[in-house]
């Protein structure tokens, strides 16, 4: 079999100030571009970057499933890549990142052969760092899917930062796009086991459009539940406790 | 055309002065929409019908 050439771009999430110049070299110079990205300008500008492009947009609303969908995705970039030579596929923020059907594409090109890279992009937790000033170097950070981190029994620590994806979507498993009241309550009963009800939270929502600011909603665990998300919502809980030092540990050096 | 007025306002640096001179310039709906941070309202006027927003990966497997 011919050995092609498969490139993950993302681009950020702030229209076109996050698009790195190796990822605009890649979409613009492949033979093929494929694209899934979250608002229409965006698309228009990968329209006009290249012309041999298609859309991944329908195949994601192609089955109520998610994973099904995904996994259509999948199989499209795979046979896009065995007629041709350069293709390159571009997600909305990073390549890695809540797109498991592009990885998923990447791993198999490679088993099959192919040459396969990803380029880095700026995701939303970059832009959550830069706007919330935070440092994950100091106190370290978590970071989990918010229905992950209510279903399964994960690593709780209140001294470290706590990130939660896709508040939005917890406990949602199609595409339905309002909240789960039920769900947000569970992951409140969780989070307060841990954390006093009066300790701050922040609902983040990165700026996807040039000239406008971050949404920062500043709430509480008690309250965080009756805020307006959306789908671009975070949830960010800062450190409650500094961790105990070790003193065996740090007198043994 | 909002691609080319947004192209040009992701290539001004972050400097209000310059900014607000380009804002003064768009429509004045949207220059309404930049006074109240709500980009909301620009992406509600592009999305004509639902966007991928590549929402929860979890699984039961």
């Amino acid at each position: 079999m011919k050995k092609a050439n498969l490139t993950l771009v993302g681009t950020g999430i702030q229209f076109l100030s996050h698009i790195t110049i190796e990822a605009e070299s890649n979409i613009k110079q492949a033979e093929k571009l494929l694209y899934l990205v979250n608002n229409p300008v965006l698309s228009t500008w990968l329209q006009q970057a290249n012309p041999q492009h298609e859309s991944l947009e329908d195949l994601y609303f192609s089955d109520p499933d998610r994973q099904t969908a995904y996994q259509a995705i999948t199989d499209r970039i795979l046979h896009v890549l065995t007629d041709t030579q350069h293709v390159c596929v571009a997600f909305y923020g990073h390549p890695c990142i809540y797109a498991r059907s592009g990885l998923d594409a990447v791993k198999k090109a490679k088993m099959q052969g192919h040459n396969v890279k990803i380029l880095p992009a700026i995701s939303a937790q970059d832009c959550l760092y830069a706007d919330l000033c935070i440092d994950p170097g100091s106190h370290g950070c978590l970071s989990y899917d918010a229905s992950d981190f209510l279903f399964r029994d994960k690593l709780i620590c209140n001294a470290s930062h706590l990130i939660l994806w896709q508040i939005n979507a917890t406990g949602i498993l199609d595409h339905q796009v309002h909240a789960n009241p039920k769900a947000l309550a569970l992951l409140q009963a969780k989070l307060l086991q841990h954390y006093p009800p009066m300790h701050p939270v922040i609902i983040y929502e990165a700026a996807q459009l040039p000239g406008f600011s971050a949404i920062v909603l500043e709430t509480t665990m008690q309250d965080f539940p009756y805020i307006k998300l959306n789908d671009r919502s975070t949830m960010y809980v800062p450190p409650q406790q500094i961790a105990p030092l070790n003193q065996n540990l740090f007198q043994s050096l | 055309m909002t691609i080319t007025w947004l192209t040009q306002m992701a290539a001004l640096p972050n400097n209000p002065a310059l900014i607000q001179k380009f804002i003064a310039q768009l429509s004045p709906d949207v220059q309404q929409a930049y006074l109240n941070n709500d980009q909301a309202f620009i992406l509600n006027a592009l999305n004509s019908k639902p966007q991928p927003d590549r929402n929860t990966v979890f699984t039961l497997a």
